[in-house]
């Protein structure tokens, strides 16, 4: 099981952030090094799995592991490495034993791919104020349902806060417009 | 709120089943209205799972950034508490009185073999020359040996200094001494010089220090390679 500190950390507690950064960093890293890779593409795998870890502890996702913390982080690293290598194709990939392997395989790999839309979106969402940046991440990010956000944020029922994520989703669509009117 | 964009709720946080998934997927691509707000609203979920990436990959940069200044901080006190350390240490043993064991193995070394250097010439057979070979590979043990049986008329005045060499390093000091004795009269300067030298750390073993110091005094008016050891010995006799 993961201890919730570790999930806290990810989650926005700074000191704890710090204290699970301190902690693994140089176990991590050596423990890449096994596979023939760098030191500077250790490190960037071990922030690439630390925000692959971010998004599993928003989404509530990392609660549910059975597996320790080290155990998990260490086997998601693994695999970014073993990508990496198998990407470069250059290097042989040395087994690494230690760990049991995780079974959601995909956790590993990163998708992102930042279009120019999407750039443009990302743009507009920091124009918004606070409120609705907040009212957009409860309910994309966090996963939270209208009712839960409505007890979390206290408003008066589910509709206020529908209309409340309805007009911030617009003024993010006006936004959007005047630029692309503007180009 | 109308029933599309409770529909549009319900897909983006997977609430519907299967087959109401399908349909609505149906309905995406009919109503281009549709597809496009759902796209959207992909797009906004996406963008700020980007938006939250990058804030919090600045957050790790800034932690490794002082992971890495408190790495070199460390490494530095590390390395000036390693220099200080041994800086103390160096300044003990030059300053403090050393123990006169201590003394001798830091500057007891064997005599090198200068008098006779063994050539391919040399009759490999003869005594002598079989007790320098013996000498110079440092079996001390079996260089006495040889010396020993050399006959005293044929025994050049060196070898006598060799013997004294192969007792000291042997750890015999007592005999050592003894075996130097005759050599502290020598007419030759520079092997008498020398011999004064191996005499002196001879002394300093058998706890004579009064005769030791006085010796080497003695060397250090003398013009010789000992002269400027025998200047630093004295300073740090007990």
């Amino acid at each position: 099981m993961i201890d919730p500190k570790w999930v806290k950390a990810l989650t926005g507690d700074e000191l704890g952030l710090k204290e699970l950064y301190s902690t693994f960093r140089t176990p991590f890293l050596s423990f890449l090094r096994k596979t023939g890779i760098n030191e500077d593409e250790a490190l960037s795998i071990f922030h690439d799995t630390l925000i692959t870890l971010r998004k599993k502890a928003i989404q509530g996702k990392l609660s549910e592991v059975k597996h320790q913390f080290k155990t998990y982080l260490f086997a998601i690293g693994k695999y970014k490495a073993y990508d990496l290598i198998q990407k470069e194709g250059k290097r042989g990939w040395m087994s690494i034993s230690e760990f049991p392997d995780i079974e959601d395989r995909e956790d590993a790999e990163d998708k992102e791919d930042l279009d120019e839309n999407l750039n443009l979106i990302q743009k507009g969402i920091r124009q918004l104020g606070n409120s609705c940046q907040r009212m957009l991440t409860l309910f994309y990010i966090q996963g939270l349902k209208i009712k839960e956000i409505q007890e979390k944020e206290g408003y008066e029922n589910e509709n206020t806060v529908r209309a409340q994520k309805s007009r911030c989703l617009k003024s993010l669509k006006i936004w959007l417009e005047k630029q692309k009117t503007n180009e | 709120m109308s029933d599309r964009d409770l529909q549009i709720e319900r897909y983006l946080q997977g609430e519907m089943s299967e087959a109401e998934k399908v349909q609505f997927e149906q309905l995406i691509a009919q109503d281009p209205e549709l597809g496009e707000e759902v796209s959207f609203q992909l797009g906004v979920q996406k963008a700020l799972w980007n938006e939250d990436e990058n804030s919090f990959r600045s957050e790790l940069n800034r932690l490794e950034k002082d992971q890495k200044a408190n790495l070199q901080r460390r490494r530095f006190w590390m390395a000036a508490a390693s220099i200080a350390l041994f800086a103390c240490i160096a300044g003990l043993w030059l300053f403090l009185p050393k123990d006169q064991n201590e003394l001798f193995q830091a500057y007891f070394s064997p005599q090198p073999n200068i008098y006779q250097p063994i050539t391919r010439s040399a009759g490999e057979s003869s005594t002598l020359n079989q007790g320098l070979i013996a000498y110079e590979k440092g079996d001390w043990k079996e260089a006495l040996r040889h010396f020993s049986d050399l006959d005293k008329s044929e025994k050049p005045e060196f070898v006598i200094l060799y013997e004294g060499n192969c007792l000291l390093a042997l750890g015999d000091f007592s005999m050592a001494k003894q075996a130097l004795d005759p050599l502290l009269t020598s007419q030759d300067g520079t092997l008498r010089h020398r011999a004064g030298w191996y005499w002196a750390l001879a002394q300093l073993n058998l706890g004579q220090k009064k005769e030791a110091k006085s010796q080497l005094e003695q060397l250090t008016e003398e013009e010789g390679p000992f002269q400027e050891r025998s200047k630093e010995l004295i300073r740090l006799l007990p």
